[in-house]
């Protein structure tokens, strides 16, 4: 057998910030073949994306140590000066970032941006490196290179533009590509393509390929070589085909509450709901004519990418926005009717948990008294040990040590920012939790373990729980039932394990990896006419472009807006 | 992008209408003093007075007054009339100009040639030993009122007075005209005490706007295409944190009229700020007010010209789609 391409050997990075040292990666070894392909996966913090930038020497930061050897091509890099490395990036090793908007430089066009990548290591032309560069746009499938070349990022959607920037990557041709979470940030539809065209340019270029990814499903979809990084260290390694498929870790199957009766009203009953939003004297349809049912004790799932009108759905039903026009019903009686004394305690029995624990909880505060707001609010439990009781108790409750009590949201991880949010929800014991992609900024790890949290809460305090997500595999089989929306529009609903092994809507099939769609989602301000998703659709007819499809049931108690379902 | 600039400008007239509302509340309405009697001195005859009190106006209503005023400054470019002199107040200005732009220019070209390559150089030296001097320095000159700077700087160096008489000190100044060695000679020393405090100014600001981009996607993944250091540097990183140094360097302006009006009364040089200084020791209202009023016409104009060479036409997608 032929040298590997890339050896590490025992590679050891520390930053010294101030008198601490924070050792990023601590005796990592591997290697990588020509042609071949890894995996290196592991959660935020975990050392990956320092692993990447240390083989070009991209960790910026002076202070930085670095230990062991990096042998590629017969030279060590940690040895070479600045200006040899130089000449080894973006030529022999190139390396993808993402997410695109941040990757690539707002002030100059794709194509120069291209162009530059050239000039930085070929002696050839301008219009020979313009040449390349539409070449290269239309390798990774950029319609009408000629004209994209000399757009501006922002004028690109985010999957075109991360595809601008995989041929930016590739432009020399490089032996080696390392992709940083080359899918972060991207809705689902749009990193199904971007993981489909890395996997078809390896295979075609014949380059070898390190994908760096929090993403299990990423990582596995590209790789069959995995190495899991933790805490700097190689933990773990195997080869996929062990893990069985491709798909995201799943949340624990939650054990149903007994039957409901079926005589009880539903707890929400979403009519005919639109929300319009006036951006720049535009009007922007969020969400056009939703309607369904939650009923009490269910947990209901509202999925679907960015813009889609998911979290506006959310908002509305919780009351913090007004609907256009339609309804929303609370154990019969519309939200937005409510005013003062009334809707103070209607929001006693809906409560909202937001995506991000970051921004959502005061940095300044202490979570004790953030998570007593609610008893603060509403007058309940007056005497103060009593409340701080009743608050240590939560924490227990959502698995946060109560010893927290007087720590600030920075000083503990984001799992426990998020459970620290999801009791401060519960606080009321309300009868309605709309979770609004709960932990979703978080590693996989972490974001499963808060929905199983959600779960078991939704079980012990008979919650009836609206789960919104973006990623139908993660959540699929934890709800009861699935709204699955498309800008704006509810395309399918129906039993949530259906919806992911069934799916009769192409774009539900697109959600649960059974099809690619094309291109990326228009901009709500710019829908198209007839079926929303005709134009990106694989199944679409004439038909689709013209006549809007009606949601209508498709059988297996699952409806669907579809005209050809699948 | 017209409504944008319509906006702007609108702005800015408002600015200016503020302005003449302040300044008329400022010197017309509250001060106490006889304006005839300032104008005509101690020992005039009350015909004279009278005569004067004509001549101003001062009989009419606060709101006659007022538009007369706004039409003279807007209209006319009308500041009135010294009451010690009784020359205009635009020709004692512009005849002070050519002082106050020697110092100011050549104190900003020392600033800019200081206060840039070092806010570069500190942020690529992040953390380091010239990082913190460097920040340290301008700290200490940045909160360093300027008329201290400036009488510290007289004490050490100048040819008279100081501890090392190596350089013309105060009153000094000689216009570029009459002898241009003399002129460059007398202005070193105000020129450094300016572009110190400026320069810290302007250095904080550049590593501030720079440590907000060099973290940016877009530099790794210049640096990652193996693009020179210099390209890097230049292309992606000075380029836009220059637009935004001279688009922030309007809110800066104010302060650097208040620092020329320090150092040429400090030292003595017969510019515009020397001239607001005496007058508003002598009570010349009008020769402050007119000072005043051009001085904040600049910087609203400045602002205007700053703001609109700022804008870009771009959709921010994100902000549509959210």
């Amino acid at each position: 057998m032929s040298e590997p391409l890339l050896i590490v050997e025992d590679l050891s990075v520390r930053f010294q910030t101030g008198e601490r040292a924070v050792q990023a990666v601590d005796g990592v070894s591997y290697s990588v073949g020509a042609g071949e392909r890894l995996g290196i996966v592991g959660v935020p913090g975990s050392g990956k994306s320092v692993l990447a930038l240390t083989t070009l020497g991209l960790t910026d930061d002076p202070r930085v140590e670095i230990q062991g050897r990096i042998m590629f091509d017969g030279r060590d890099l940690i040895q070479l000066s600045g200006a040899q490395l130089r000449r080894v990036r973006g030529d022999e090793i190139a390396i993808l970032f993402a997410p695109p908007r941040s990757s690539a430089h707002p002030s100059y066009t794709v194509g120069s941006q291209l162009i530059e990548a050239v000039l930085a290591h070929r002696s050839v032309s301008a219009r020979a490196a313009r040449d390349r560069a539409i070449d290269m746009l239309e390798l990774v499938g950029i319609p009408e290179p000629h004209r994209r070349v000399d757009r501006y990022p922002h004028e690109l959607a985010d999957g075109m533009l991360q595809r601008a920037l995989v041929a930016m990557a590739l432009i020399n041709e490089p032996k080696l590509l390392l992709a940083d979470e080359p899918t972060a940030g991207l809705d689902i539809t749009v990193r199904a393509q971007i993981i489909a065209l890395l996997d078809q340019l390896q295979g075609r270029l014949g380059l070898a390929m390190i994908i760096f990814t929090r993403e299990l499903g990423t990582a596995a979809a590209l790789a069959a070589e995995l190495a899991l990084l933790d805490a700097g260290r190689i933990v773990e390694r195997r080869r996929t085909d062990k893990l069985g498929d491709r798909a995201a870790p799943r949340a624990r199957t939650i054990e149903r509450p007994s039957p409901r009766p079926a005589s009880s009203p539903p707890l929400v009953e979403v009519g005919n709901l639109v929300k319009h939003f006036r951006v720049a004297r535009a009007t922007v349809t969020a969400v056009d004519d939703v309607s369904f049912e939650v009923e009490r004790g269910e947990t209901f799932g509202i999925v679907g990418e960015r813009g889609c009108g998911k979290s506006t759905v959310a908002r509305l039903i919780a009351g913090l926005l007004n609907p256009t026009s339609g309804q929303v019903l609370f154990e019969g009686q519309e939200i937005s009717a409510y005013r003062g004394e009334a809707l103070k305690a209607a929001h006693r029995e809906v409560q909202i948990v937001l995506a991000d624990p970051y921004s959502s909880l005061n940095p300044r505060r202490r979570v004790g008294s953030m998570i007593a707001d609610p008893f603060a609010i509403h007058g309940l439990y007056p005497d103060e040990s009593e409340r701080k009781r009743r608050v240590e108790e939560l924490m227990s409750h959502v698995g946060v040590d109560p010893e927290h009590y007087d720590r600030r949201p920075h000083e503990l991880s984001g799992g426990e920012r998020s459970r620290i949010a999801v009791a401060r929800a519960v606080a009321l014991e309300p009868k309605l939790l709309i979770a609004d992609e709960p932990a979703s900024t978080l590693g996989d790890r972490t974001r499963l373990e808060v929905l199983n949290l959600l779960g078991e809460l939704q079980r012990e305090l008979g919650l009836t729980l609206i789960l919104i997500a973006h990623d139908l595999a993660a959540v699929g089989h934890m709800c009861d039932r699935v709204a699955v929306m498309y800008l704006g529009k509810l395309v399918e609903l129906g039993a949530g394990e259906a919806l992911y092994d069934f799916p009769r809507h192409p774009y539900t099939g697109a959600l649960g990896d059974r099809l690619l769609l094309s291109g990326d989602a228009p901009s709500p301000a710019n829908r198209p006419r007839g079926c929303v998703l005709h134009p990106r659709c694989p199944k679409a007819e004439d038909r689709c472009s013209e006549q809007e499809p009606e949601l209508e049931d498709k059988g297996g108690g699952t409806r669907a807006a579809c005209h050809f379902p699948l | 992008m017209a409504v944008h600039v319509i906006h702007r400008v609108l702005r800015a007239v408002l600015a200016l209408v503020l302005i003449g509302v302040l300044t008329f509340v400022l010197f017309t309405v509250l001060p106490d003093a006889d304006p005839a009697r300032l104008r005509a001195g101690l020992g005039a005859s009350p015909a004279v007075l009278a005569h004067i009190s004509a001549q101003l106006g001062v009989h009419h209503s606060l709101w006659v007054q007022f538009t007369d005023y706004m039409k003279g400054i807007f209209l006319h470019l009308n500041l009135g009339y010294s009451y010690r002199s009784g020359r205009s107040v635009l020709s004692l200005i512009v005849a002070r100009l050519p002082a106050t732009l020697s110092l100011a220019g050549g104190a900003a070209v020392l600033w800019l040639v200081l206060g840039l390559p070092l806010g570069v150089l500190a942020t690529r030296r992040r953390g380091r030993l010239i990082d913190r001097a460097a920040l340290g320095t301008a700290f200490a000159l940045g909160s360093t009122p300027v008329f201290w700077l400036g009488l510290i700087a007289l004490y050490l160096f100048a040819s008279d007075i100081g501890r090392f008489p190596i350089l013309p000190g105060a009153n000094s100044y000689v216009p570029l005209t009459v002898d241009p060695g003399k002129w460059f000679s007398s202005l070193i020393l105000p020129w450094l005490v300016l572009a110190s405090c400026q320069g810290a100014l302007y250095f904080r600001l550049v590593r501030d706007e720079l440590l907000g981009v060099s973290d940016a996607g877009y530099i790794r993944t210049a640096r990652a295409k193996g693009l020179t250091e210099r390209r890097v540097i230049s292309h992606y990183l000075l380029r836009p944190v220059l637009a935004r140094v001279i688009a922030r360097s309007g809110s800066l302006l104010g302060g650097l009229l208040g620092a020329v009006v320090v150092t040429e009364t400090v030292f003595k040089i017969h510019g515009v700020g020397l001239l607001a200084y005496e007058a508003v020791r002598q009570s010349d209202f009008p020769v402050v007010q007119g000072t005043v009023v051009l001085a904040a016409m600049f910087v609203v104009a400045v602002n205007l010209v700053l703001d609109l060479a700022h804008v870009r036409p771009m959709g921010d997608p994100e902000a549509i789609a959210a």
